[in-house]
């Protein structure tokens, strides 16, 4: 019991990180109709860039900042490559283009950010300093960091998207873009909201990243775009209800799997469920008829 | 007959709320409308006529921005709109009630209406008390989902996000589509209600008859281009007009 508990406990606090990146995703996909394969990549070099700070600096609040900014420039500058395809309703070209960007961006942290050597962030970052409980159930500051960012966030987005303007534009445009743009919503301008605000959230992410991993390589990225995409499949691609509870899940049977199970069988098992899934139910668990076209 | 008389007077000596010069758009080499010259003057109701794929529903989506114009231009207000996004043109007062309705099946009731105000910045309760007032069975509904309403309540929510904008011009694209005649009916009681209020209205639509009733005056349009021009009720005596449209 004790052990299981343990297992999740660490199974919550990842699966609280994998909802944050499906529900960025999704996100970009309903409001955008973009599949951003280069969302994971974003993530890394956010990470690279926090450890660049900090290596440059030692000052802990431009390290925590610098991340946010790198992920949100970033992802805006995607918007721009893609816009002419998304007019046309161009999904295949579009999604060749963010795995382009991802590609670009693995091989640049490769070649020009620290040689491309693994980083690993300080032994006091890690964990964030401090842990407690008693046998195998460890709660470090750093879990608590994520689930409260992660439900924070989530609590935020559900406020904006229900309660302003703007959050309900978005929610048209995801539900009826024609009719959205009959209404006279400016598509162009909050569709760049949407990815300003993914873009938020995978600098959050990677925050998150260092706390609880911190290291990183430059292919990290396609590993975290990968567990974004099942993420959206096990919950149902465009639903942010889908990417809470999927992310949870997929956590929750990683880390069964890694407690349970002994050799390396975590991504088979957790592919082995996603794929139980989407053939019972292809939409996923949460799915809607997003995703013709 | 009076009123009619100082309308085509005033015409002379204001500018029209909208008109089109020479409009032409083209989808490839098919010129969906070809130099359409029209106008809409304030208090008006101006119905269009014609076949289906005559042009009407290209004409509004010209003046909306959505179709681009290979030739001419749309005034409003005197105001050159040719060329401008349609987030820019909804902002300066033309609405838009789109053919099929345009719902946003997956939002409240409440929040299809709130969207119908989304470039407005000033307070937007005069017009939410004035739209729930006129369609009691919306203030029944507020909170229900939008796509649970029946066609003919979904209608009325465009009808109603639309006096939401608090326009200078509505537009409206084949409002009574799919309806039954008791609701058309309804419907078209309320758009004369929403006129007399000095609503300009254009409207776009196959039920020629009830259109051409409620309509000062109307446009018939074939293979894109205006056949006839004349108020609604010389085109309802016209000769062609009631054998093409009117069913004889």
């Amino acid at each position: 019991m004790e052990a299981f508990i343990a297992y999740f406990e660490a199974g919550i606090v990842s699966g609280a990180i994998y909802s944050l990146i499906g529900i960025g995703m999704n996100l970009l996909l309903v409001v955008s109709n973009v599949v951003q394969f280069a969302y994971g990549e974003i993530v890394v070099i956010s990470m690279y860039m926090c450890w660049l700070t900090l290596k440059a600096t030692g000052s802990y609040a431009l390290a925590f900042t610098i991340p946010l900014i790198t992920s949100m420039a970033l992802s805006l500058l995607v918007e721009p490559l893609l816009r002419g395809l998304r007019a046309r309703k161009l999904r295949t070209e579009t999604l060749v283009i963010t795995i382009a960007v991802g590609l670009i961006l693995t091989e640049t942290m490769a070649v020009f950010l620290n040689s491309g050597l693994p980083i690993a962030f300080p032994a006091k970052i890690v964990g964030g300093g401090w842990d407690t409980g008693f046998g195998l159930i460890r709660v470090s500051a750093a879990d608590i960091y994520v689930v409260t960012a992660a439900v924070g966030l989530m609590l935020a987005l559900l406020y904006f998207l229900f309660k302003t303007r703007h959050g309900k534009g978005l929610r048209a445009i995801a539900h009826n873009i024609e009719a959205a743009r009959l209404l006279g919503i400016p598509l162009r301008r909050e569709t760049i909201l949407s990815f300003l605000i993914a873009g938020f959230l995978s600098g959050v992410t990677a925050i998150l990243f260092v706390f609880t991993i911190g290291v990183a390589t430059p292919e990290l990225g396609q590993l975290v775009t990968f567990k974004g995409l099942a993420v959206m499949m096990l919950g149902g691609m465009g639903s942010l209800k889908g990417a809470v509870f999927g992310g949870l899940l997929l956590g929750l049977i990683e880390c069964m799997v890694r407690g349970y199970f002994i050799g390396d069988w975590v991504d088979a098992i957790a592919m082995g469920c996603i794929m139980i899934v989407i053939i019972a139910k292809p939409g996923g668990l949460f799915g809607e008829a997003h995703g013709e076209g | 007959m009076i009123r009619r008389f100082s309308r085509s007077i005033s015409v002379q000596s204001r500018v029209s709320i909208l008109q089109t010069i020479d409009l032409t758009i083209r989808y490839g080499q098919i010129r969906a409308i070809d130099r359409v010259n029209l106008t809409v003057e304030d208090d008006e109701i101006v119905t269009l006529i014609g076949a289906n794929g005559s042009g009407k529903s290209t004409l509004l989506k010209g003046v909306l921005g959505v179709q681009r114009a290979s030739q001419g231009k749309v005034l409003f207000r005197g105001r050159d709109i040719t060329g401008s996004g349609t987030d820019r043109i909804v902002g300066l007062g033309i609405a838009m009630v789109p053919e099929g309705r345009g719902i946003v099946a997956e939002m409240s009731v409440m929040e299809n209406l709130e969207l119908g105000a989304f470039h407005r910045r000033d307070p937007v309760e005069p017009e939410m008390r004035t739209v729930l007032e006129w369609f009691p069975i919306l203030a029944q509904r507020t909170r229900q989902l939008a796509g649970l309403l029946s066609g003919g309540e979904q209608q009325m929510l465009a009808v109603a996000r639309a006096m939401m904008a608090k326009p200078t011009l509505i537009m409206m694209d084949e409002p009574s589509l799919g309806l039954a005649p008791i609701v058309v009916g309804n419907l078209f009681e309320i758009l004369s209600r929403v006129n007399q209020q000095g609503q300009a209205i254009l409207l776009a639509e196959q039920n020629a008859r009830k259109a051409l009733k409620i309509g000062h005056r109307g446009y018939v349009f074939d293979r894109g281009r205006i056949a006839l021009e004349a108020t609604c009720q010389q085109l309802l005596k016209n000769e062609l007009v009631r054998r093409s449209y009117l069913g004889g």
